[in-house]
């Protein structure tokens, strides 16, 4: 896939996906407004991110998901453990494409199709609820009608300004929607008259409800006009007012975010971005007329039918109730960059308790922000210069605005004195006065900076105190954190790995350099060389492992909906409790877990936890806990599954295990309970006939602890009846650099991990005995079981001795077990990066991987476990 | 009476009530590039101001600031 966008486009959906599962998961149990929020952004990003790309059927869906999580969010349908399987299978679905956008390029047809069949299921359940809504509403009395039912955009915008003023003025402006009767013309009454009458009226509107064919025929006498006014008068006042008609009176109370609804073209106009980073920064300030001329500025260059127009005319009426209305207007600029209705949530949430603090907070304003004044002056100056070649009539209207800004920019001072003597300067609007009015304003202004910054100081603190109040919402979620391809990774791994190779062989030449040359000084200056490029090339090293380090929690954090979807399925209660996902440890080692711990939770869901019935009868509680911990134990990190469900019997184990064949009567009579347990994990310990449609308590067992061990990894468990089991896997932190032991067959260079050879030794042919057909040799009193490495990797070549007549031999100890390999010759320890085998030589596992040397030769890492019971 | 008919205008004046609608309609039906002159009003019926509505006829404004708004309205 060579498509940038595309790619990064993949990887971000993957985790937005990621994050959308564990919403979803996280509603059951609470209902957050927050988190509802989230959620919708989430999916609303989502959609427009695949419509960027022409995946429809996958756009469809989404956007299908998008409503219904709208729905959720205003209430009209509730959150439901249905609504939550319906979002996490459409979730799925998406991410299955995502999967074969990455795989093909492009969602495979039938995945295609089951998005649209879901979405489709989706779209039923948002019409059905629909109608139940309508019917639900015409049963609400006017009261507890809400600002949801209206079209607010009837309201032209300076009204709905207006109206917004109001709420700022702390005034409760209230919709009332008159419809009256037909016939109440016969009753003697005159709608237009009362609404006339209504006190305190900011708009008001008429419309016929119905459409006249045919004029000739229209009874005059019948009403069939509405009226809708929005005023500030309190509800009682009105009610009193409308108190004969009140059954045909609507009264809503709205929410002010409700109006603030910025409406126009959305294409053209010049660019905003930086008015509004610019604009963000003069909000601090907060100094109302110079908010003011920056927007003035803007507004002539834009067209008022455009969008941002609107938003501009929004944020100028607003500027007059900062800081209460500082949260409306950033929801504004943010409009005005992405040219999307304001998202409000953010701020209803907040607003309440911050206003309330702002108002106690607010800083005594004694000196203004010379900053700004300054950055106004010389914007003007800017101006200046440019229209000095202009026709007469243009600079003459751009003289006059110009003036106006700097008038009120000198106003928001305070400075008398220097206002009056603009004002005499500037009288004949002449470009040249007002340019060295400007010189010499920015010179004065360039000293009392300097002289106000101190005696600012402290209130400045108090001032950005408060603003981390007002903006905590407001501020960019962009993190230190770099996204990195991980191929990427990889290669700079590969890389570090080839130098901590090539920085041995530094070492090799030394000693090559006095043993051959006899140049001893030039053989120490290379060893003091090399142990700086040792310590730099060690600290990459470490590095390079921080890097790859991630948090367990990338694999925890799938399990929540593992645990939710199989315990619903199976009938049981279960809440699954993670610790630790902090935890860090390699990438690899974070991966190789993932299969495991799928097979125990499954266990434990399946095999360990009871039924509710069951706990009840037991006297446990009905809601049983599987728990995930992750903890760091030396240079291990060890994980641990833990249900607290029926436990593990251990005399079962020990006869099944006798039945088997996998122990022996004796050991079936000695063997300690703690061990019989362990037993599970043996191969061929489970059979068939006791797996179920999850899974089998021992299937799989086998599985794991393969798994575990390929990654030097340990696993046991630990049971008790009727309180649980607890399985522990304990893994390397990290995988990366392996210590091996070079050696040499049949000239080629082959390693053995370090940690399995217990010694080295060299034997003469005499020592070397057959018993019964097998090669064994003594040594110190042991008789150690004894292979040619080259018959076991079936090189065709007979083991070389050395000048004495003796072979290199590795003694080999797998825990306990020793034997001992003879090779061609042995070269010493090195620390190599290994990486494992893929594709067709993935089957090879006599060898554990290669790495690649200092000399651009390939390593085979041996496998000493498949070397033996392997062949 | 508060409205004056002539060939092609209807002067309304002070409180045109629900009595004068019928004959409104009648005029409005009968006569085509009529104008209606609200200066001097101050108030109209609901029958009559949605026969306004009805109708769109050329309307010369109330002085009457607020009765001016809704007249506005009708778009005449």
């Amino acid at each position: 896939m060579k498509n940038p966008i595309l790619e990064q486009f993949i990887l971000e959906s993957r985790d937005y996906l990621q994050r959308v599962g564990e919403i979803l998961i996280k509603l059951e149990e609470e209902q957050s407004k927050d988190l509802l929020n989230e959620l919708f952004r989430i999916v609303h990003t989502l959609k427009g991110n695949s419509g960027l790309f022409n995946f429809s059927a996958m756009t469809k869906l989404l956007h299908a998901s998008e409503d219904l999580m709208n729905s959720l969010r205003d209430e009209t349908i509730s959150y439901s453990s249905h609504i939550a399987d319906i979002l996490l299978e459409s979730m799925d679905i998406v991410s299955q494409m995502i999967d074969e956008v990455e795989a093909y390029g492009e969602p495979q047809l039938s995945t295609n199709e089951r998005a649209q069949e879901k979405a489709l299921l989706i779209r039923e359940i948002l019409s059905e609820k629909k109608q139940i809504e309508t019917s639900e509403v015409l049963k609400l009395t006017s009261e507890e009608k809400t600002s949801k039912h209206y079209d607010y955009l009837v309201i032209p915008e300076e009204f709905r300004i207006k109206i917004v003023k109001a709420f700022f003025e702390g005034k409760n402006p209230i919709i009332v929607k008159y419809m009256p009767e037909e016939e109440c013309f016969y009753k003697g009454e005159d709608p237009l008259f009362y609404v006339r009458k209504i006190p305190e009226t900011i708009w008001s509107r008429f419309y016929l409800r119905e459409k006249i064919e045919d004029i000739a025929t229209f009874d005059i006498y019948r009403c069939i006009t509405n009226f809708e006014a929005v005023t500030t008068a309190d509800e009682e006042t009105l009610k009193e007012h409308f108190k004969y008609i009140l059954d045909q009176i609507e009264f809503i109370k709205p929410e002010i975010v409700s109006f603030i609804v910025p409406h126009g073209d959305k294409n053209g106009g010049p660019v905003y971005e930086d008015f509004v980073l610019d604009f963000r920064e003069l909000l601090k300030s907060e100094s109302i007329d110079i908010l003011k001329n920056s927007l003035r500025a803007l507004k002539e260059l834009t067209s008022p039918t455009l969008f941002v127009a609107s938003c501009l005319r929004w944020i100028e009426a607003l500027i007059d109730y900062i800081p209460k209305s500082t949260p409306y207007i950033e929801a504004l600029l943010r409009s005005i960059e992405t040219l999307e209705p304001p998202m409000f949530d953010k701020i209803m949430e907040t607003k309440k308790s911050e206003v309330e603090e702002i108002k106690v907070e607010k800083p005594i304003k004694t000196l203004e922000i010379p900053a700004e004044l300054f950055r106004v002056f010389e914007e003007q100056r800017k101006v200046l210069e440019k229209i000095k070649d202009k026709d007469e009539n243009i600079r003459r209207n751009t003289i006059s605005s110009i003036i106006l800004s700097l008038e009120n920019a000198i106003k928001s001072l305070k400075n008398e004195e220097l206002l009056e003597k603009f004002k005499r300067e500037v009288k004949e609007e002449n470009l040249e006065t007002i340019l060295s009015f400007i010189d010499e304003f920015i010179k004065e202004e360039k000293i009392i900076t300097e002289e106000a910054k101190q005696l600012t100081e402290p209130q400045t603190v108090k001032t950005q105190k408060e603003e981390r109040i007002i903006y905590k919402s407001e501020e960019p979620t962009t993190t230190k954190f770099l996204k990195v391809d991980e191929e990427k990774v990889n290669r700079l791994m590969n890389l570090i790995g080839e130098l901590v190779v090539a920085k041995n062989s530094l070492l090799y030449l030394s000693k090559k350099v006095e043993r051959e040359y006899g140049i001893a000084s030039l053989s120490k200056e290379m060893k003091i060389q090399y142990s700086v490029i040792n310590r730099i090339s060690e600290d990459m090293q470490d590095a390079i492992m921080q890097v790859r380090m991630i948090p367990v929690a990338t694999v925890f954090q799938r399990f929540p909906r593992l645990v939710r979807d199989l315990s619903k399925k199976l009938g049981k209660n279960v809440k699954l409790h993670i610790e630790g996902e902090d935890t860090e440890a390699d990438k690899n080692v974070i991966e190789a877990l993932t299969d495991p711990l799928i097979h125990l939770v499954r266990n434990s869901l399946d095999h360990g936890v009871e039924l509710p019935e069951e706990r009840i009868a037991k006297g446990k509680p009905e809601t049983a806990t599987i728990t995930l911990r992750a903890k760091q134990e030396a240079d291990r990190v060890i994980i641990q599954v833990e249900d607290d469900g029926r436990g593990i019997n251990p005399e079962k184990i020990k006869i099944k295990a006798y039945e088997k064949g996998l122990i022996t009567e004796e050991a079936l009579s000695k063997i300690k309970d703690d061990e019989a347990l362990n037993l599970i994990f043996l191969p061929g310990f489970s059979t068939k006939e006791e797996t179920s449609e999850l899974s089998g308590r021992g299937v799989g067992m086998d599985v794991v602890r393969t798994m575990v061990e390929r990654f030097n990894g340990t696993v046991s468990v630990s049971s008790e009846k009727d309180r649980g089991t607890t399985v522990t896997m304990a893994l390397p932190l990290s995988m990366a650099v392996s210590h091996v032991m070079l050696i040499e067959a049949a000239g080629r260079k082959y390693a053995f991990p370090l940690d399995v050879i217990s010694e080295t030794v060299r034997i003469r042919e005499e020592d070397i005995h057959i018993f019964k057909g097998e090669m064994v040799v003594s040594l110190r009193g042991k008789v150690l079981p004894l292979f040619f490495l080259n018959d076991l990797i079936d090189l065709k070549a007979p083991a070389l001795k050395n000048e004495n007549n003796e072979y290199a031999t590795v003694v080999i100890n797998l825990k306990g077990e020793m034997f001992a390999v003879i090779v061609d010759s042995l070269l010493g320890t090195a620390d190599i990066i290994l990486k494992p085998f893929k594709g067709f030589l993935s089957s090879l596992r006599v060898f554990s991987g290669t790495a690649i040397l200092g000399d651009g030769s390939i390593l085979l890492v041996i496998n000493p476990k498949e070397l033996i019971y392997g062949s | 009476m508060a409205v004056e008919f002539s060939e092609n205008k209807a002067i309304f004046k002070n409180t045109v009530t629900i009595e004068e609608a019928e004959a409104v309609f009648e005029w409005l039906l009968r006569e085509k590039d009529v104008e209606v002159d609200m200066i001097e009003c101050e108030h109209i019926h609901t029958s009559v101001f949605q026969i306004l509505a009805i109708f769109k006829p050329k309307i010369l404004l109330p002085k009457d600031e607020e009765l001016k708004k809704w007249i506005e309205l009708l778009g005449g």
